[in-house]
């Protein structure tokens, strides 16, 4: 037994897996989460443009309401639906 | 050789033993022996597995007896204090010094050093099995000089020498674990932490601490106030800091992530103040109280460890600053002409509070010239006005003004309440936005101010009660300090109290 009381969740350092990569953007339902900081909508204006070139086939334009905050439950399950999501971080 | 001196010592557990009783059942090897000594170590390693009577008398601090008895396997270890008197009744010039005590309890043969002949011939006689000898040694090793020889002074700095090598082991390995904040902690043992809950339920939940949401148990916040330096004493205040950081209002997942220097400040009301000797007074905001600091570290390494916010990692923070060690300090209620903070948020004056603020480091406003209260607070006004960016406008969050207090007298003594003060800082901090766009800034908050017409007036808050007045510090000086909020317009955090529960 350890003689010291960890001060860690251990579960808290097992990493997490990383989502699926896509093979291809063709025909791929991709999200765009701005997470409402300044000039984030302009950042992700330019890449649905860029998406739009590439084939892919819906942009999902997703905000949140602060980006202080985790995003609430229903902006995750819009998210859902998308086969990758980009996150706009901005300012 | 005649009759081997008696003695009275104590092992290492703290039993009691006896010479005349080690050697009752038949002959006793004894064995002399010192820690830092090379040859002793290598001997008692040596005769880990023989077994036989034997018993080891060790020279130096119950700590060093402890780790020769790791060496020395399953073997009493008497523990021989200095001035080491055992040592001198027998002689003693060197350790390790093998004796033999015949069942009658006389000596019959003695070694110095290590002799492998003269040792095996002893383990013998008391019961052991030469053979079983595990040691590189050669035939013949000198020992070292043995403790009572010195004189009685070098006797207890060697102690005192060792017993601080050992302590400070834990230290080293708090480094190598991680758990800590860049200082180091105190070793978070069983033992520690027991007396740390103070017969609270350690497996009780407390919620999740974002970012990394590691669950807050009861004993993993009595390891972090450990880590931290508290006394127990402390806990239930830190059990207060702790409850009211994870309410969802203070939003410490946001205040961990940020790259803003955002941090918790802990105001402290209350009865508790006196009894935990908090500091109020000069330095209040600074080093050298323990409870004040060891109680803020404590949130600080709930938040790092538990929560997972290290630099650069889940704390993103741009430059960080010295607050996000600890900030927690009482309100010196006695020299404020006002009620104090818990008071003026519903509390009663006998219960003691914490209040938990998300800001910046305090920065420091001067005023040492005001004849007036009028003329203080416009000092204080302009101090205000430039926390943020000076084009920042309006705040929109609950702002902390801790008043030294002497600018508290002034005002007191000028017959001004504390809403009267919020008031007149509140019309004193407004710029016109034609002022703050001349400014040429781009840190204006766009949409209420920065769209309006240039002859609007905006204030530096949205009310006069977004302007938090408590006091603290020393009799003398002339220094109150800002400390400036997070995110504004409810997007930030919110300000918690909670009652310490005693």
């Amino acid at each position: 037994m350890d003689r010291y009381v960890s001060p860690i969740d251990e579960r808290t350092l097992e990493p997490l897996a990383r989502a699926p990569r896509l093979a291809s953007l063709d025909g791929a339902v991709i999200g765009l989460l701005d997470i409402n900081k300044p000039r984030g909508e302009q950042f992700l204006n330019r890449v649905e443009e860029l998406l739009r070139e590439r084939g892919v086939a819906e942009v999902v334009r997703l905000r949140k309401p602060t980006f202080t905050r985790p995003a609430p439950d229903d902006v995750i399950s819009l998210a859902d639906r998308c086969g990758a999501v980009v996150e706009a971080l901005a300012d | 050789m005649g009759t081997a001196p008696p003695f009275t010592l104590t092992d290492t557990s703290g039993a009691v033993h006896r010479l005349d009783a080690l050697h009752a059942s038949g002959p006793l090897l004894a064995v002399f022996a010192e820690r830092d000594c090379p040859t002793s170590a290598a001997a008692l390693a040596a005769l880990r597995d023989t077994g036989g009577n034997l018993v080891v008398v060790s020279e130096g601090s119950p700590e060093a007896a402890r780790e020769l008895a790791g060496l020395a396997g399953g073997r009493t270890v008497l523990v021989e204090r200095a001035p080491y008197p055992v040592s001198a009744a027998y002689g003693l010039q060197t350790v390790p010094t093998f004796v033999l005590v015949s069942a009658g309890g006389d000596e019959a043969e003695r070694a110095e050093g290590w002799d492998a002949e003269a040792v095996a011939r002893m383990l013998e006689a008391a019961g052991g099995d030469p053979g079983r000898i595990a040691t590189d040694l050669p035939s013949l090793k000198p020992g070292c000089q043995a403790r009572n020889t010195y004189d009685e002074a070098t006797g207890l700095r060697l102690e005192a020498e060792d017993r601080a090598a050992l302590a400070s082991d834990g230290v080293d390995e708090m480094w190598e674990r991680g758990w800590h904040d860049g200082l180091p902690t105190v070793p978070p043992t069983r033992e520690r932490v027991r007396a740390m809950l103070g017969g609270r339920d350690p497996g009780e939940e407390l919620g999740k601490v974002p970012p990394a949401m590691g669950l807050l148990t009861m004993e993993r916040l009595a390891a972090c106030a450990v880590l931290a330096g508290c006394d127990p004493s402390y806990f239930p205040v830190v059990e207060a800091v702790a409850r009211a950081a994870l309410e969802p209002a203070f939003n410490l997942h946001g205040m961990q992530n940020t790259t803003h220097p955002a941090a918790p400040a802990i105001v402290v009301n209350g009865p508790v103040r006196e009894r935990l000797g908090m500091n109020g007074g000069s330095n209040a905001l600074g080093f050298g109280n323990r409870a004040n600091a060891t109680i803020g570290r404590a949130l600080r390494l709930v938040m790092a460890l538990t929560g997972g916010g290290t630099p650069g990692g889940l704390d993103q923070s741009t430059l960080g600053g010295p607050h996000k060690w600890t900030l927690c300090f009482p309100e010196r209620q006695e020299a404020s002409p006002w009620d104090p903070l818990h008071v003026d948020k519903g509390f009663a004056a006998g219960e003691s509070v914490v209040s938990l603020y998300c800001t910046e480091g305090p920065a420091m406003i001067s005023d040492h010239y005001s004849q007036s209260a009028d003329q203080l607070a416009a000092t204080l006004a302009l101090g205000l006005a430039g926390v943020w960016a000076g084009a920042w406008y309006p705040l929109a969050a609950e702002t902390v003004l801790v008043l030294c207090t002497e600018h508290a007298k002034t005002f007191g003594d000028a017959g001004w309440s504390k809403q009267q003060v919020r008031e007149r800082l509140f019309e004193l901090s407004k710029r016109s936005v034609g002022e703050l766009k001349a400014t040429g800034s781009g840190e204006l908050t766009p949409l209420i101010t920065y769209a309006q017409d240039d002859g609007a007036v905006v204030s530096k808050f949205l009310s006069p009660e977004e302007i938090v007045v408590v006091v603290a510090g020393s009799d003398a000086g002339r220094f109150s300090a800002v400390l400036a909020p997070w995110a504004g317009f409810g997007l930030g955090s919110t300000p918690v109290s909670r009652r310490v529960e005693a």
